[in-house]
């Protein structure tokens, strides 16, 4: 049992990276539906810095600018040159996906998959060998350095949008644009940086899975979890709390289908894979809140 | 007597600076503008083969790129295409196998509409959530993508397969298939690219000339004043949407009538996502697919080209769809920076500054 | 800032219309030119305030106060000319600019964000903060203590939806006076309100003069100006006429202004004169809209109805005022079939439509006209001829099987062009590059031109200037009394209604308050009715 929650822990670490990522942006009423664009860029920048650094640090850094940077192409064009926000992201989506094959190609000689560089360390890496701590060792060694990071991000990122200046003027500029103009706001301004904020934070979720989980790219490896990262902040209606149990939900469902497929080989693989998306669905056609979007969500005044 | 809204004038700026921004990164791997065109242009059309094979990559684009048409023409996204298309064909490969015998004038159009029927079903929950709960039906759809693929990966390496590893359907029979109409050696292409480019003008013609393609577009562009104009608004939305995912059912089961006569795993090599990239290049028009859709083609059957002759990753077309979508989808913008920059050449400024600052009054004031 | 504050002590001496003192004015502006597109919005305004003043901007629906206060306050930038506070020139980029100079404003259409909380609301923009943390206890003392002040009461953790529409509007005032804003400008503050809610903010207004705020106010209601302004400028085509102290002249004066001479005349020749002429009283006996015990339940956000019995004679032209918000909206909702009613049922000649949708009700013949024209009326990326066919696509000259006749279209479209006096008359121009006033033009013309039995119409003269609204007003008298079309016409401006109805209720929490006949109603009456008192200084009513 312990092994399956361990198991959600790491599935849930790009989700949440991803999906308040996402909360940013949309709160201040940019549709996010680039965040899969964005976590493909921070995982292949991440291996790129890594390999060109040597140092993993340097490539978790290079990821968050990179998701950072698919950001800013979709605040360019969603802000700047008033484009439809859906056609945009899927534009930064297949723009993604289009420049790291290419660049992968371009820069290491491969097709699909990227050497293998360093990874960052795992938390063993900083547990004592003896003392008390060291019994952790087991389990807890093996967790990567950002998870503990995600952690602290989500519980900044919801002190930020519930007690900060900022994060209130974030959330007007989500209400009303036109107010918020009124009352002194720089709303474009605000929007801009929310969207890349929320590139940023969902290029380091693309940090996690590259360099975090694993030690390299391959082609296509965020896999529609920046769909479901969206998908999370639908059901959690744009509040952080329940964004923050939708993400746990689906990491949960994702970690028992994991953990159910190894138990019970004789089920085809493909049911577990669908779980989380059959069960997503299942909770999108059956539950309504109280709360709903953000009043100005995908208006531009 | 319909004037387009958005005229060539602002579309052809944005797909110019597109293909400039293209060539720049064309340039940035090292291969001249003009490389990469003739190699384009000679892996698609250079030669009877490699032409019939772009004509025969145009028919699933041709069709998700007006079922996603369709359902913007009724103000819905629909991202579904891809899992639409691929159930289609399973089951249209499905249905033409098991069918009893049957007259192949009986079998072939039994086989397409199962496709399209199973298509269309697929799409249904999608938009009733949206109007009964409010769910964004870009999210449903998408969800449903990932459940449909899943479901038939499942089906093709197990109960419907043909019992290899290959995870594939067997053959359909002879009867099922569509005609050959021109054939060069083993390529040969069948009605279906035409039939295809047919429903696409007469979609437009639909429409922009009949009653119900005014009601149906009225719906979309406004469902509350429409349906106070007495127009069943809501039973449009939800049938369009449903016409737009049996057309990518559809799409599914014309690729296995007129192409592979089978159903494998992961049949669609993303059609349903250049189905919406086609869509959104020919701004929504029906009667502007075939362009946008010759592009995409082109590029597609040139990609392996691109890779033999110029060393380029075949990712590149990736790219190339990525810049050309959002030049498409910021003509607007683009139009008016352009105009602001001949406007300073000729030492006029600032006139189109105050015409869009009025605009954002006007829109202030609404 | 610091001229205004010595300027104010001197203030309550100029009560008595002495020469003003040779302060420097704590607002002017110079030559102010503004276009938009081809149309002179303002063209060389030039405007002066005085320090601790409350000064009218005056002037008729275009006239340009909303673009020349949305100059001051930052929102558009002026094309040509000056502002200066205290005498120092100041260039605005943005309303940021404008709020850190002590300049505070209340929009017309109520700015405000709908999820977050009333304390939100209010500090948005300039919260205290300590670490870029909002001091949330902080704020919540310093909007208690200005809600003391002038005696609001709101609720600081409710969300501002949740508010009624008055409300909202005091969260904007106390936002701008949280700012310590020294000049206040309010764009047509009380044409949301009702008569007792507009006393309250005049008098809030005095009270805030006596504190030494410079006010500009905004406003068609000539009552209201004269009640509480020192000053008033009047505007009239983008242009600043003068510049009067009210105790110097009288609202007929000021009117002549607004107007224009020449307009003055015929607006008095037909506006009342009309009233007279068309007023035989409609007892035909013959009733077209029978409504009895109608109710509906409060679905969010639409209030509740309660109990409303109404019947409309042929050719008779009934009115329905009250606030924003007391069930209008669900009463036309109800009669056009967008809302199905909970109890009771409606009748239009005589058969029972209660269960009917509204496509089924068009074809018997009842029109309606929604309030909101971009969200519920019109399809603003259409052209115009697809507006006109909108409804009528089934039509017999209009289409034949399922095809579309293009030519009987255009010529159709052509002729309402023409009969509404539409400009530019273009049938393929899209919608949403018309004016405000010829977009209302193209839905009115589109139900009129349907002679319905019964037409419900939402805010007629929405967008349309003094002359147009006139024009439109003998057309519904005319049509009703020609083609015995009974009308339902809902509006929140008593003026609108006294002028061209037979009869008008009020509705006050989805209850009919009343019910008056011509020459029974005044606008003292309906104003307390629309407040939600029966008696004469009676107690509020609580359904």
């Amino acid at each position: 049992m312990f092994d399956l929650l361990v198991l959600m822990l790491a599935n849930s670490v790009p989700l949440l990276f991803a999906a308040f990522g996402g909360l940013l942006s949309e709160s201040s009423g940019v549709i996010n539906f680039a965040l899969e664009g964005m976590m493909l860029s921070g995982a292949f920048a991440a291996v790129l810095g890594t390999f060109v650094s040597g140092s993993p640090w340097v490539g978790l850094i290079s990821g968050v600018a990179a998701g950072g940077l698919a950001g800013a192409v979709h605040a360019t064009a969603c802000l700047k040159f008033r484009a439809n926000q859906i056609v945009s992201a899927i534009a930064v989506n297949l723009l993604a996906a289009g420049l790291t094959g290419w660049t992968l190609n371009q820069f290491f000689g491969v097709y699909g998959t990227s050497p293998e560089v360093s990874s960052l360390p795992r938390l063993g890496h900083y547990l004592p060998q003896t003392g008390l701590l060291s019994s952790l060792h087991g389990i807890a060694g093996e967790i990567s350095v950002l998870v503990p990071v995600a952690i602290c991000t989500v519980g900044a990122v919801i002190c930020f949008l519930k007690h900060s200046v900022p994060g209130l003027r974030l959330r007007a500029c989500g209400e009303n644009p036109e107010a918020a103009a009124s009352a002194g706001l720089s709303v474009e301004r605000i929007r801009f940086a929310a969207v890349c904020a929320g590139g940023a934070l969902a290029g380091l979720g693309g940090v996690y899975m590259s360099i975090g989980e694993l030690a390299q790219f391959v082609e296509n490896m965020t896999h529609g979890r920046g769909y479901l990262a969206i998908a999370a902040i639908i059901l959690g209606r744009w509040r952080p709390d329940g964004v923050l149990l939708s993400v746990l939900f689906f990491a949960f469902a994702e970690a028992l289908s994991e953990w159910l497929s190894v138990r019970w080989s004789s089920v085809p693989n493909e049911v577990f894979h669908a779980l989380p998306y059959a069960a997503c669905f299942l909770i999108l056609s059956w539950y309504a809140g109280k709360h709903r979007a953000p009043t100005a969500l995908g208006r531009i005044v | 007597m319909i004037r387009k809204s958005r005229s060539a004038s602002t579309l052809l700026p944005a797909i110019v600076t597109g293909v400039a921004v293209c060539m720049g990164l064309g340039g940035l791997a090292g291969v001249g503008p003009l490389d990469l065109v003739e190699t384009i242009w000679t892996g698609a059309w250079g030669g009877t083969d490699a032409a019939m094979n772009t004509l025969s990559k145009m028919t699933p684009l041709l069709l998700t790129g007006l079922s996603v048409a369709l359902a913007y023409s009724a103000g819905l996204l629909n991202i579904g295409c891809e899992g639409q298309l691929t159930l289609g064909a399973l089951v249209c490969a499905t249905v033409a196998r098991l069918a009893p015998p049957l007259p192949g004038f009986l079998l072939l159009p039994l086989a397409l509409l199962s496709g399209a029927l199973v298509g269309g079903v697929f799409a249904y929950p999608a938009v009733v959530l949206r109007q009964r709960r409010g769910v964004h039906e870009v999210i449903t759809t998408l969800i449903l993508n990932y459940i449909a693929i899943y479901a038939c990966s499942y089906f093709v390496s197990g109960p419907l397969g043909d019992g290899t590893a290959m995870g594939r359907t067997p053959l359909i029979p002879e009867g099922a298939r569509m005609a050959e109409i021109v054939r060069s050696g083993s390529l040969y292409l069948t009605a279906a690219p035409p039939a295809a480019l047919l429903m696409c003008f007469a979609a437009r013609f639909w429409l922009s000339r009949t009653v119900w393609g005014f009601e149906a577009r009225a719906s979309g562009s406004n469902p509350e004043a429409a349906t106070n104009a007495g127009i069943a608004a809501s039973k449009w939305q939800v049938g369009m949407f449903v016409v737009s995912g049996a057309l990518a059912g559809l799409a599914g089961a014309m690729e296995v009538c007129a192409v592979h006569h089978r159903f494998y795993r992961s049949f669609s090599p993303g059609y349903g996502f250049d189905g919406l990239t086609a869509a959104f290049l020919a701004n929504g028009a029906p009667g502007w697919l075939w362009l946008s859709t010759v592009f995409l083609a082109s590029l597609r059957s040139a990609d392996k080209w691109l890779q033999i002759g110029l060393n380029v990753s075949p990712n590149f077309i990736l790219v190339v769809q990525a810049v050309l979508l959002f030049t498409v989808t910021c003509q607007g913008g683009i139009k008016s920076c352009l105009d602001r920059v001949v406007l300073r050449f000729r030492g006029r400024g600032g006139g189109t500054a105050r015409a869009a600052e009025s605009d954002r009054a006007g829109a202030g004031r609404s | 800032m610091s001229d205004p504050r010595t300027s104010r002590e001197r203030l309550p001496d100029t009560g008595d219309r002495n020469p003003p003192p040779p302060t420097l004015p704590a607002l002017e502006v110079r030559n102010i030119s503004k276009k938009f597109g081809t149309v002179d919005a303002n063209r060389d305004i030039s405007l002066s305030v005085r320090p601790g003043e409350i000064h009218a901007v005056v002037g008729e629906n275009g006239a340009g106060k909303s673009t020349l206060m949305n100059m001051i306050f930052g929102r558009i930038s002026p094309d040509s000319g000056a502002i200066l506070l205290s005498g120092n020139p100041v260039c605005f980029r943005s309303p940021r600019d404008a709020i850190r100079a002590g300049i505070g404003m209340v929009h017309q259409n109520i700015l405000c964000f709908p999820q977050l909380s009333v304390l939100e609301n209010v500090i948005c923009g300039s919260e205290p903060s300590r670490a870029r943390l909002v001091r949330t206890t902080t704020a919540r003392e310093e909007l208690l203590r200005l809600q003391g002040l002038f005696g609001f009461h709101l609720d600081p953790d409710l969300p501002v939806l949740e508010l009624p529409f008055a409300q909202r509007q005091q969260i904007e005032i106390l936002r701008a006076l949280y700012r310590r804003a020294e000049i206040l400008i309010l764009d047509e503050p009380t044409s949301l309100l009702a008569p007792g809610e507009t006393d309250r903010l005049l008098s809030l207004l005095e009270s805030l003069r006596a504190g030494g705020n410079t006010i500009l106010f905004i406003s068609h209601r000539l009552s209201e100006v004269f009640r509480i302004a020192d000053r008033v400028t009047v505007l009239r085509k983008g242009r600043a006429l003068a510049t009067i102290e009210t105790a110097a002249t009288d609202p007929c004066e000021i009117a002549r202004l607004m107007v224009g001479a020449s307009r003055n005349g015929a607006r008095e020749g037909k506006g009342t004169g009309n009233a007279a002429d068309f007023r035989q009283p409609c007892n035909s006996g013959e009733a077209v809209l029978e409504i009895s015990g109608l109710s509906i339940r409060a679905r969010e956000p639409d209030p509740a109805i309660r109990n409303i019995t109404i019947s409309i004679g042929r050719g008779e032209i009934f009115g329905i005022g009250g606030i924003v918000g007391n069930g209008q909206r669900v009463l036309a909702g109800a009669i056009a079939g967008r809302i199905i009613p909970d109890e009771g049922i409606i009748r239009v000649r005589g058969e029972d439509v209660t269960a009917l949708r509204i496509g089924a009700r068009i074809k018997r013949g009842i029109h309606w006209l929604p309030e909101d024209l971009n969200g519920e009326a019109l399809l603003p990326d259409h052209a115009v001829w697809e507006n006109f066919l909108l409804g009528l696509q089934r039509e017999s000259p209009f289409s034949r099987g399922n095809l579309l006749m293009p030519e009987e279209i255009v010529r159709y479209c052509s002729e309402r062009i023409a009969e509404n006096g539409i400009e530019p008359p273009d049938p393929h121009l899209r919608v949403a590059r018309l004016s405000g006033g010829n977009r209302q033009k193209v839905a009115v013309g589109r139900i009129l031109a349907r002679k319905p039995v019964l037409a419900v119409i939402e805010q007629p003269s929405r967008g349309l200037d003094l002359h147009a609204s006139a024009r439109l007003r003998e057309r519904l008298v005319s049509l009703c009394r020609a083609q015995g079309t009974a009308m339902l016409v809902f509006s929140y401006d008593l003026e609108e209604l006294t002028a061209l109805c037979d009869r008008i209720a009020v509705l006050y929490r989805g209850e009919v308050m009343g019910t008056a006949a011509r020459g029974d109603f005044s606008c003292e009456l309906l104003g307390r009715w629309m407040a939600g008192m029966k008696e004469p200084r009676g107690k509020e009513v609580h359904p």
